[in-house]
């Protein structure tokens, strides 16, 4: 790092720090500021009062939560160990109350129709903060005001998101522009079932705004594609920088899922004297004078080592 | 205590072992107060244990041979395929839990996943997946063998292809493509109530053909190069949990090892430079990278704030052996500088992220963002031998190195109920080592408004403005000095770049959902002459989701994608003399509809269509500069109609049927013949219209 990286980085923490003050967790003030009033009463009998209402007939189906890892009292971490149906849902003695006939019910405190997603995203994340959701503050999605019940589905029987199925489907019902992607003559295999936009992204929050898992964008693509990491003897300068400078990730209507067809992709940075800048027109198609400069890989049928050469002979990439 | 009392505890404790909850009195509320469970005893509560068996034996049948309908579904031969998914479950209802999911076990697509443990105490995941990639299909080569690439002992060599007078008789047909083989293991295990542990072992083993050309002088060989490589991952965390924190240390170390270190070829041209009669590709060198991450948040009183830091230090390594400079005994070869590179990339990154909430309708959010790669491989003047048949001039290797550093400031105000607008400003700093620009400066402005406009319409505005600014852009001596001075490389000239998006969600009725949305980004780079100058994309999608009754889901939509761009070159090594244009328009079109009605029977559809054209025109002042449209059409059916009756039995039908053109002026109607200076593959572009049909039989064992 030089000086004025170095400078950079205790003015960030200056910022972060004249913003602290001895650290506790959020204050009971502060929640009284999400819910004010006197707090509602837990229900007398627990799930066991719920059920009544919620078994297998009723509008809103919840019994496979007792299928799922939610659901077992065994293990002290689960809400069904603690506070049953209410340690998320939150307390629900005026929902569960008996009612006159002309009394409307009042709704479920959480994950209810009073959906509060700050607050519920908290329940969530009191459990579930660790190492792959701890930058999900302040991150893309949690800007977007999204609720983790939004992707999940903690009362089926198999959550789509964890079980791998169907993840691609949620993603698309905000992402519909890479629908279109996924299905062009080159693409990674999502449309498939063979690989999950979770394999790249990481929705919960990452240190990039393109949420990639692991942060920069090619040490996520090097995890299927090593064989690109290097470093080479010979590199290609946008290569070891930026693997989007001539891929499209989701999908494209060019080969090897590139931005754009070679020559002209080359020839968007290299113009040297020669061949390099020579335009290449309908001259060289089959039906004309082929030309190895046109047809087929173009510029890569020679320079076939684009991403980089360890060959000692290889600084013009083709070897 | 006297005995009865000692029993009476006893006794207590006994029942509270067995009944759990009742004699777990208290738990604690959010606010910290108790909350009597006495009478919580959960006995609606259904246990979870019992074992459960599904078995899904199907039979497919495939219509035609299609090899391109084959890719990553490993299904190109026509006729039947049996085939197999399962799914075994085991619960003892205290916590030990055995999952087995297998599915396409009789395809080259299997998968199978096992998850096995004890809730709360560990878990263990085994994962195996398979994946065909087929690719330049109808390849046909008259070469044999794998490390070395042999012509038959008949062949004719010749100045050009159409003087091979013995490839005719030579060519057979190869399959290019790979097959990905995916083992995947975890383990993971909380320990105690705070910490967190876990470590995992990933391997890739690829095999096959690859599909690439090689050169000697002028003359270009399409191979079918073999493939055997292997790549490892492993991962290992640790994490603690504090009352308001959470901090994480991690190392991920990741190895790359190709089987293959250079593939030799036969030259099936009549060699120009005497020796010349084979040439030596390399094969990308083993390679590996370990990192090292420590993360750390925290919740902070005021503001309602939480603080991220994480700090991550890697190094990458790979000193291969060098191949011999040519495989060209007839040449006087120099000798190397050293035995291998001993290359060496060092990768630090800082991200720090600050979050809080000053007032109730705001939010901040505050990152900053350094990524470091710091190519510390040695420079040395490596000899040149060109194409295995001249000696050229020596070269310097150039290790590239950069730095980013970006801020970020973001701020969500809740102007009102039913309105939110959120700015955002960034800066990102770029800088670069023997490169013709150094440093690059990249400022972004972003607004977005998100408004609730009642309870059927959701409005969504994206506006940004991101403008780039780079130091002087000159020529690297030694490195870049044959590049037209002229020229700007896109990835870091100036730029100014803008984009909207708009996106309008409407639920006119309860039971019907529409949403639109148009997009728009334009490029510009308004310094230099030569390159890139414009990219603009425009993107349009219509949804509709509809749920007439019960039984009923009904859904469509329609997206129209365009991108084009221009760029101008010069072929006289001076000013711009020539220019070219893309324009690439995708349509998608879906329709999908399920029935499932009370009782045994439910029934899918689902149609979907991409149509895509590629336009290029290049412009020189003589004709010929329009192409051809490069064309491709996917449409797909996809119906599925099950049988669900009580019982353990139940029954599918389905059918897929596909049909894929193409059309590539690139790759259409050239044999292996058609270039005299390329001996091709002769591969086809996707082609193909078939129907998948499948039978299936699930049984159920509890």
């Amino acid at each position: 790092m030089n000086r004025r990286t170095l400078s950079r980085i205790p003015l960030a923490l200056c910022l972060a720090s004249s913003i602290l003050l001895p650290a506790s967790v959020a204050t009971s003030a502060e929640e009284e500021e999400r819910h004010p009033g006197p707090q509602p009463e837990y229900t007398q009998r627990g799930a066991d009062q719920c059920l009544r209402c919620h078994d297998e007939s009723s509008e809103f189906p919840v019994m496979d939560i007792f299928r799922t890892p939610h659901g077992l009292r065994a293990d002290e971490r689960t809400p069904m160990a603690g506070l049953q149906c209410e340690a998320c849902h939150g307390p629900g003695g005026e929902h569960g109350q008996r009612l006159r006939a002309d009394e409307e019910r009042p709704p479920i405190p959480m994950f209810g129709p009073m959906a509060d997603t700050e607050a519920e995203n908290a329940v969530c994340m009191d459990c579930h903060t660790d190492r792959h959701r701890m930058a999900w503050p302040g991150s893309v999605h949690d800007r977007e005001g999204l609720a983790c019940g939004d992707c999940h589905q903690v009362h089926a029987r198999q959550d789509p998101m964890v079980a791998g199925f169907g993840e691609e489907q949620t993603c698309l019902d905000c992402h519909s522009e890479v629908r279109a992607d996924f299905a062009k003559r080159s693409a990674h295999p999502v449309r498939n079932g063979l690989m999950a936009c979770s394999d790249c992204h990481q929705p919960h929050g990452a240190e990039d705004g393109s949420l990639l898992v692991d942060g920069d964008g090619n040490e996520t693509c090097y995890g299927c594609h090593a064989e690109k990491r290097g470093p080479l003897l010979w590199e290609h300068a946008p290569v070891s920088e930026d693997c989007s400078t001539c891929h499209e990730p989701h999908g494209s209507i060019h080969p090897s899922l590139l931005t754009q067809r070679p020559p002209l992709l080359c020839q968007d940075c290299h113009s040297g004297a020669g061949h390099p800048s020579q335009p290449l027109t309908t001259a060289g198609l089959p039906s004309n004078v082929p030309s190895p400069f046109l047809l087929l890989g173009s510029c890569s049928n020679c320079h076939s080592q684009v991403h980089g050469s360890n060959h000692p002979a290889g600084k013009a990439l083709n070897r | 205590m006297n005995m009865h009392r000692c029993q009476l505890v006893t006794g207590l404790l006994s029942a509270a072992v067995l009944h759990g909850a009742p004699l777990m009195a208290a738990e604690e509320a959010d606010d910290g107060s108790a909350v009597d469970t006495s009478r919580w005893e959960c006995r609606f509560c259904p246990e979870d244990e019992g074992r459960e068996l599904v078995l899904e034996p199907r039979l497919l049948n495939l219509s035609d041979d299609a090899r391109a309908f084959g890719d990553y579904r490993g299904l190109d031969d026509s006729g039947l395929y049996p085939d197999l998914d399962l799914y075994r479950r085991w619960r003892d209802g205290e916590g030990k839990y055995l999952d087995i999911l297998g599915e396409n076990l009789g395809l080259d697509v299997r998968r199978v996943r096992i998850d096995g443990g004890h809730q709360g105490r560990y878990a263990m995941q085994l994962r195996y997946q398979a994946i065909p990639h087929y690719t330049d299909f109808g390849a046909r080569t008259p070469f044999s063998g794998g490390r070395s690439l042999d012509l038959p002992s008949s062949w004719v060599t010749a100045g050009s292809t159409g003087g091979m007078t013995a490839l005719e008789d030579s060519l057979r047909g190869v399959d290019v493509g790979t097959d990905r083989d995916r083992l995947g293991l975890r383990f993971e295990m909380p320990l105690k109530q705070r910490w967190d542990f876990e470590i995992s072992f990933h391997q890739d083993r690829k095999s096959g053909r690859r599909g690439q050309s090689a050169s000697i002088l002028t003359t270009i060989t399409e191979l079918a190069m073999p493939v055997d490589e292997v790549t490892e991952r492993w991962d290992v965390a640790a994490g603690w949990r504090g009352e308001a924190w959470y901090g994480s240390l991690s190392y991920h170390g990741s190895s790359y090892e190709d089987r293959y270190r250079g593939i030799a070829w036969d030259n099936p041209f009549t060699p120009v430079v005497g020796g010349a009669d084979q040439g030596r590709i390399a094969t990308a060198p083993d390679n590996s990278f370990h990192q090292v991450k420590a993360a750390f948040t925290r919740s902070l009183a005021t503001w309602n704030s939480r603080l991220l830091v994480s700090v991550a230090s890697g190094r990458g390594r790979q000193d291969e052996a060098f191949l011999p400079l040519t495989i060209n005994n007839a040449l006087a070869a120099p000798t190397l500088p050293r035995a291998d590179l001993d290359g060496e990339v060092d990768t630090k990154s800082v991200d720090l992220r600050l979050t809080a909430r000053p007032l109730a309708p705001v939010s901040l959010v505050l990152d900053y963002d350094y990524d470091d790669r710091d190519n510390d491989t040695p420079v040395g003047l490596f000899p040149i031998v060109v194409t295995d048949s001249v000696v050229g001039t020596a070269q310097e290797n150039v290790p590239y190195s950069f730095r980013r550093e970006s801020v970020h400031l973001g701020a969500d105000v809740r102007v009102h109920d039913r309105v939110q607008v959120a700015f955002d400003l960034r800066r990102r700093d770029h800088h670069r080592e023997l490169q013709e620009v150094l440093d690059t400066e990249e400022d972004q402005y972003g607004l977005t408004l998100r408004a609730d406009l009642g309870a059927i319409a959701d409005l969504r505005l994206e506006l940004e403005d991101i403008s780039r600014v780079g130091s002087d852009y000159s020529l690297v001596p030694g490195v870049t000095d044959l590049q037209n001075p002229r020229m700007r490389r896109f990835n870091m000239a100036d730029r100014d770049r803008e984009r909207q998006k708009l996106r309008l969600s409407l639920t006119p009725l309860p039971t019907l959902s529409l949403g639109a949305t148009a997009s728009w980004s334009e490029d510009d780079y308004p310094t230099g002459e030569l390159g890139l100058r414009e990219a603009d994309s425009r993107e349009r999608t219509v949804d509709a989701a509809w749920m007439p009754e019960g039984a009923w889901t009904l859904d469509a939509y329609a997206t129209r994608q365009s991108m084009e761009s221009r760029q101008l070159g010069s072929r006289s090594f001076a000013g711009a003399d020539w220019s070219a244009s893309n324009d690439d328009r995708t349509t998608a079109w879906g329709l999908g509809a399920r029935f499932h009605p009370d009782g045994p029977w439910s029934f899918e559809a689902r149609w979907s269509r991409v149509d895509s054209i590629g336009a290029t025109t290049v412009i020189t002042g003589t004709p010929g500069g329009v192409f051809p449209d490069l064309r491709s059409e996917v449409e797909r059916l996809n119906l599925s109609l099950d049988y669900r009756p009580e019982g353990v039995l139940s029954y599918g039908a389905g059918l897929i049927w596909e049909r894929v053109d193409t059309v590539d002026w690139a790759l259409d109607g050239i044999q292996p013949e058609t270039i005299p200076t390329l001996l091709a593959l002769g591969t086809e572009g996707p082609d193909y219209d078939v129907v998948l049909l499948h039978l299936s039989l699930t049984y159920r064992f509890d």
